[in-house]
């Protein structure tokens, strides 16, 4: 037939090597060994390695490491995990270390010399999934927990890592099917006696599934905001203080402060933690309308990153704060924040509902962070009990299924045969399915396992 | 028979609709073949309702008629009634139904057969199969003669070691008063086949002189005709109708009053039955808070008064069956012509066949129709030919004949086959077919036109026609897209007022909306015109059902190797590497059809042949 016929082979069974922390100095590194022969390339690298057979597993023990002349590279703790117990399904072991980039990339070189290779980028992850011990949406939500930077970010992937999305997903995908259950009864059995379809109650299906998904639609901003952190735009014209609000907010002189206007030419970014939420402020260039030349660049520049941004702090100076208001070209969420309090009379300021801070004082910075967790961030206690979208790709999803429901709903109010709205529901289950990873495609485990960082 | 009669390019076994399609079809295509049926006289039988056709197994019989199969020819022949379904609802899911003239329907298989050439019809019953190695080179007829085939085609129905029950009476017997087939079944176990044992009901036969249909629904045939073939008769014999009758809570409670008698309810019965089409008494026992069940009189000829009552299968004692009967109104007086019966029979796990309906352990021997787990004469039928058509095909070193879930109903219904195991007989449903809106009955013989030029059973004429239907739906296609026509105060293309759900070819041309061109040319090509008309009015849902073809042709093009050894993939759950295993499915698309393969396995495979395509 002159096509090429796959043979499917036996998945590698090698052993593989990596370090299981980020890169730099930390006070522990792990390194981690999987595969068949984890056992032995640890017993292999150790003294006394007969105190490792008693080891039973998910038990710590103290070993030294030591190296090809036997010399000690490092104490360290050591813990095994037999198969198919283990993250990856093979046999694992874990090896803690002082957290000297030296002494890890050491370990790694030995591990390497007696039988273990490298690890490819996600191939922990990959053989997790090979093994079965992960579906889709988990090893995605692997791939974010490490990444994870603030408090809310790691528990909206672990979250997601206990499968909570996929139950979610699930239960809704159920619902459609069960209405697609009863179009193709009245397609399949109309020669029989049934009662007729009952277009309202499945109207008023259809309704609860569109609000399901876009309930589920709308969490994505939420879980967008927890994964990735929100975007703050420190905005306002030239020489308010962005640049000392900035520094104060992040607690260190990042940005360049100067009384020249116009000294912050670039956009400065930092990523700071509040109230476990992470959030990704910038210092934008000053905008003044008056600006042109060389600097109305930077000034364009600027007016880009608040269209893109979460929440626009908009700093006023408080000479000026009786003209104070949120500029109309400013599409994003926007606080007016009022510096330089301290060089004015406060009983002005109380007559306006402004945020008031003294950035070079260090005075009313609370305020912002609280305004801005109950502004952006929301009720956080919702990430506690609920799946959040986090993924541009599932967010695509739920969008093109809440399409579908909605071609079904019209399909049924405009009397054009229910064979199509069976046709738009099942393409609705299709696409929930594709983000729990039913629906198998090439392209969505080719992105996936791209994109693990080296380790996991 | 002589030494020199005895030896056949193929043998068929079996009489029913899949034995006759399978002879039919290997005779035609030049093999010198042999028909062996317990009864010549009998051929085609139907051993329950006297109809063919009916909801996606309507599509069955066009697309048999399309790849040259005769089923939809006799069918044609002996209509008493005929009915589109599901009317109301899109062309995708509309389906003939025709009722026929039970006997007459027989009476023209045996002709049709007789003037067959190649073909022999020889009385008697197969015992057993002659095996050489692993491949079957004949059969031994129960008289100890043995005949020689190249192949072999067993299309045993509902015969195989098969008991007959009614009420507490119960007796060794494939359709009632005839005995059932010995020896066969266990031939096969002994050669390492898999058997099920399934069961199906009958419901009893009526004296129409005893019935009042005054107080009966009448239901009539449509008024136009419906035909199954391109090759049907110019005239429709007379029509007859259907009644509908109801029964009521002192039905219920009379078979109530017997089901310690029932063979279902008293563990008699060990078989399998159809969920989609329960007995009596499963109904009321099941359904307990329906008020009535409808039941559907059908006649069963026209110099007959017998009439079948579908809706009332049962195998309950014959004196509660008949005391039941006479609770529903209109029935009152009726008499049993024959009582209704549960039948018990051998099948075999279609999962152990290939694609081509060959069996995977024993090379040259086919299966076909109830003995492969469905139910339905269509479904059979459907088999048999297709069964038929590969074993000569395999004689003379052809591909196989494999649809596509994404070509045919037939397809759909061998790929579910031979890749999910039955829990109850397999029926054809428009919902199992996951591209129906492409595969509709009135186009069966167009998407088929390329296969059944391939196969060779289509007449010239009829390919020709075919052909003709195609170009010119083209031609049609064009104009309704670059006419324009004034309606609603707005000017614009055909095409684009045909996509309102409320107007049809049929509105415009009766409200004289049409340029005397386009009326002429709708009015000489009428079928191509249907064939554009619905082209344009479903042309969005076509196009993205068309893409989703596209993505399935995908993973069936991706080939897996047979004879693989899947239990050395440990990343498979046990589940999925045992039906893998088990069944070797020869493409990425079949394995996730598997039961037990779950998506999460079909990933894994993907990983497994990328890694492989990338090593290598």
């Amino acid at each position: 037939m002159g096509e090429k016929i796959q043979t499917p082979v036996e998945t590698k069974k090698d052993t593989i090597v990596a370090r299981a922390t980020a890169p730099g100095i930390g006070a522990i590194g792990i390194v981690r060994v999987s595969g068949t022969e984890a056992f032995s390339v640890l017993a292999n690298i150790v003294r006394k390695k007969e105190k490792l057979n008693a080891l039973k597993d998910k038990q710590m023990q103290l070993v030294d490491i030591l190296d090809k002349d036997g010399v000690i590279v490092d104490q360290a703790m050591v813990v095994k995990f037999s198969e198919p117990h283990s993250y990856t399904g093979e046999n694992v072991v874990e090896i803690f270390l002082h957290g000297s980039p030296f002494i890890i990339s050491q370990v790694i070189d030995l591990c390497c010399r007696v039988g273990a290779r490298l690890a490819e980028p996600g191939e922990f992850t990959l053989r997790a999934f090979l093994n079965g011990r992960l579906d889709l949406t988990q090893a995605e939500a692997v791939s974010d927990l490490i990444s994870a930077s603030g408090k809310a970010s790691h528990r909206a992937a672990l979250l997601q890592k206990q499968g909570n999305l996929s139950e979610r997903i699930h239960q809704i995908r159920d619902r459609i099917i069960s209405v697609l259950g009863l179009i193709e009864l009245d397609i399949d059995f109309t020669d029989q006696e049934l009662p007729l379809l009952d277009n309202t109650k499945i109207m008023g299906d259809l309704e609860d599934i569109f609000e399901l998904l876009e309930d589920l639609l709308k969490s994505y901003q939420r879980g967008r905001l927890a994964m990735e952190g929100a975007v703050i735009v420190i905005g306002g014209p030239p020489n308010v203080g962005k640049s000392t609000l900035f520094n104060a907010l992040i607690g260190e002189d990042k940005a360049i402060t100067h009384d020249v206007p116009g000294t912050t030419r670039d956009a400065v970014e930092a990523m700071v933690e509040w109230g476990g939420w992470t959030v990704r402020l910038v210092d934008s260039a000053g905008i003044d309308e008056e600006y042109s030349g060389v600097d109305q660049q930077a000034v364009d520049r600027s007016k880009r990153l608040t269209e893109t941004a979460d929440l626009v702090l908009w700093v006023v100076d408080a000479v000026d704060a009786e003209k104070a208001e949120k500029p109309s070209w400013i599409t994003a969420k926007c606080m007016i924040v009022i510096n330089k309090v301290d060089l004015v009379d406060e009983s002005i300021l109380s007559t306006f509902d402004f945020i008031a801070v003294s950035a070079l004082k260090r005075l009313g910075l609370d305020r912002i962070k609280d305004d801005v967790i109950s502004d952006i961030f929301e009720d956080n206690r919702i990430i506690e009990s609920t799946a959040l979208l986090t993924k541009e790709r599932h967010h695509k999803a739920v969008e093109a299924a809440i399409g579908f429901i909605v071609n079904a709903k019209f399909i049924f109010q405009e009397g054009s045969g229910i064979e199509l709205a069976a046709f738009e529901l099942n393409e609705a289950v299709h696409k929930l399915q594709e983000i729990t990873g039913e629906i198998t495609n090439d392209d969505i485990l080719q992105d996936i396992f791209s994109r693990f960082c080296l380790g996991k | 028979m002589n030494e020199q009669s005895r030896k056949f390019d193929v043998i068929v076994v079996g009489g029913g609709h899949a034995g006759c399609e399978a002879a039919s079809a290997a005779a035609r295509l030049g093999c010198r073949t042999v028909l062996i049926t317990q009864d010549a006289k009998k051929l085609a039988a139907m051993s329950c309702n006297p109809a063919i056709g009916g909801l996606a197994k309507g599509h069955l019989v066009r697309e048999i008629d399309a790849l040259g199969g005769i089923m939809g020819v006799i069918t044609d022949r002996s209509s008493i009634q005929c009915r589109m379904l599901n009317r109301s609802k899109g062309p995708a899911v509309w389906s003939p139904r025709v009722q026929c003239d039970r006997l007459r329907y027989s009476e023209e298989m045996v002709a049709l057969i007789r003037e067959t050439e190649n073909l022999e019809v020889c009385e008697g019953e197969v015992v057993d199969l002659i095996i050489n190695g692993s491949t079957c080179v004949g059969v031994v007829h129960k008289n100890g003669v043995e005949i020689a085939g190249q192949r072999t085609v067993l299309c045993g129905g509902t015969f195989w070691n098969a008991v007959i029950h009614i009420g507490e009476w119960s007796t060794a017997a494939g359709r009632i008063f005839e005995a059932p087939a010995v020896g066969l079944s266990d031939s096969l176990s002994r050669l390492g086949l898999q058997k099920i044992r399934l069961k199906t009901g009958t419901p009893p036969r009526l004296d129409g002189k005893t019935i009042d249909f005054s107080k009966l629904d009448q239901q009539d045939s449509d008024p136009e005709p419906i035909w199954f073939s391109q090759n049907h008769p110019s005239e429709q014999s007379p029509q007859k109708p259907c009644f509908l009758a109801y029964t009521n809570d002192a039905t219920h409670k009379l078979l109530s009053s017997g089901l310690d008698r029932s063979p279902l309810y008293s563990g008699r019965i060990g078989g399998t039955g159809p969920r989609y089409c329960p007995s009596i008494e499963d109904k009321i026992v099941r359904f307990a808070d329906k008020e009535r069940h409808q039941l559907f009189l059908e006649p069963e000829g026209l110099e007959t008064d017998e009439y079948y009552i579908n809706g009332f299968s049962t195998s309950m004692p014959e004196d509660i069956q008949e005391a039941a009967l006479k609770t529903v109104p209109g029935l009152e007086r009726v008499k049993v012509n024959r009582p209704g019966y549960a039948v018990e029979y051998d099948a075999f796990q279609a999962n152990q066949l290939k694609n081509s309906l060959e069996t995977k352990l024993v090379r040259h021997l086919y299966l076909a129709g109830q003995v492969n787990g469905t139910s339905g004469y269509e479904e059979a039928a459907a088999q048999g030919l297709i069964a038929g058509i590969n074993a000569v095909r395999s004689l003379t070193q052809k591909d196989p004949i494999i649809l596509g879930r994404d070509q045919a109903y037939a397809g759909v219904l061998i790929d579910d086959l031979i890749t999910k195991v039955p829990v109850e007989p397999y029926r054809m449903f428009t919902s199992r077919a996951e591209f129906r809106l492409l595969l509709r009955q009135d186009n069966a013989h167009l998407r088929l036109y390329e296969i059944a030029k391939d196969i060779g059973l289509k007449s010239k004429a009829n390919l020709a026609a075919i052909a003709d239907v195609k170009n010119t739906a083209k031609i049609v296609f064009i104009e309704l897209k670059s006419t324009r026509i004034k309606l609603f105060d707005t000017t614009q293309p055909i095409a684009v007022f045909l996509k309102r759900p409320e107007i049809t070819l049929q509105s415009l041309m009766r409200d004289q909306s049409l340029p005397d061109r386009t009326v002429d040319l709708i009015r000489l090509h009428s079928e191509a015109a249907r064939q554009a008309e619905l082209e344009i009015k479903y042309e969005g849902y076509l196009v993205r059902q068309r893409a989703q073809v596209d993505a399935f042709r995908k993973m069936e093009n991706q080939k897996l190797q047979s004879n693989f050894n899947y239990t050395s993939i440990n990343a498979l759950s046990a589940e999925a590497r045992h039906a893998l295993q088990g069944t070797q499915p020869s493409t990425l698309g079949q394995a996730s059809r598997l039961p037990g393969v779950r998506p999460a396995d079909i990933s894994v495979l993907m990983v497994v042949l990328r890694q492989n395509y990338q090593r290598s």
